[in-house]
């Protein structure tokens, strides 16, 4: 298994990754609702750059980042409570993505990846949401599905030509 | 395969491969079919009521609906006003306290079981059928 050194590149990769999901985050928040037939969901560009260094610098630099992402999110937004539907959603999300990259890529290509993710994200905190209200909100889960559907269609594009067009020096060893 | 391999790959190929259009082709047949189930398929008892949850506790006995020709009922609750019409209930527009009026924008809810939650009030609002009046009142 490749062994992770912590070097003064890789703190600076993962530091312009962390501010571009951070970036993203902040630019959602100012949005209007773009999935305006399901209320509460966002396309969720954030996990447009955790997906990117999930496959340009592995899945332990992705956990960082999502980490990251979530902790300093909920701290600019002001809501800590955040966490309780950010962490569990990413971290989920993450090892999914995670999972069919590794074994099933280049079968499934990075847009059925990403759809799967934001799907995933997205049930998970309908669950985490009917959880914390005590109340089923099932019937909110087939609108989900859908806003899921279209953030993972246009992340995923969005990773792939982002990954296409990169400059290899941005994430190759020196 | 490498990572290296792997990003090489994505480089040199194009975002939808074969594999791609037969899994979207499959999750638009799940959603459908769920959508389906959940919104249009007929219910299985007829809606009767309005039950009202604030932090998960019942604010009052399921609301009855009004008759088709009277006037909706107007219950203003802590957070958004809850508008009541002969079968059906939805949040009244501009009565929400909340940041991105979500619960107004779920619109008008007419199916057993089906829900409006407002999550930073802590209110969930749904319509019951006869088995749930039985088993609160």
């Amino acid at each position: 298994m490749e062994q992770k050194r912590i070097t003064t590149k890789r703190i600076t990769r993962l530091a312009v990754f962390t501010a571009a999901a951070l970036i993203l985050t902040l630019v959602e928040n100012f949005l209007p609702p773009l999935l305006v037939f399901a209320p509460g969901a966002k396309i969720g560009l954030p996990n447009a750059a955790i997906l990117a260094v999930l496959v340009l610098l592995g899945p332990v630099d992705a956990l960082i980042v999502l980490a990251a992402k979530c902790l300093l999110g909920a701290l600019f937004a002001g809501s800590p409570a955040m966490l309780m539907y950010s962490v569990p959603a990413g971290l989920i999300s993450l090892g999914v993505q995670y999972l069919l990259y590794r074994f099933t890529f280049p079968k499934i290509g990075l847009i059925s990846i990403s759809l799967t993710g934001a799907i995933t994200h997205n049930a998970v905190q309908l669950l985490i949401a009917s959880l914390i209200l005590g109340q089923s909100l099932f019937y909110v889960l087939p609108l989900t599905l859908i806003a899921s559907t279209i953030a993972g269609l246009f992340i995923g594009f969005a990773v792939f030509y982002t990954v296409k067009y990169l400059p290899r020096s941005v994430y190759e060893k020196v | 395969m490498t990572k290296s391999e792997k990003i090489e790959s994505i480089k040199k190929g194009k975002p939808f491969r074969l594999t791609d259009i037969f899994f979207l082709a499959g999750l638009a047949a799940a959603v459908l079919a769920l959508c389906w189930w959940v919104y249009w398929s007929p219910p299985a008892y007829p809606v009767q009521g309005v039950e009202v949850r604030q932090n998960g506790k019942l604010v009052e006995r399921p609301y009855a609906f009004p008759k088709p020709d009277e006037e909706p009922l107007e219950i203003p609750l802590q957070g958004l006003t809850l508008v009541i019409e002969s079968g059906a209930c939805y949040v009244k527009k501009g009565s929400s306290t909340c940041p991105d009026h979500a619960c107004e924008r779920m619109g008008k809810i007419t199916r057993p079981n089906q829900k409006i939650v407002c999550i930073p009030n802590g209110i969930v609002i749904r319509l019951v059928g006869e088995s749930n009046f039985i088993s609160i009142g």
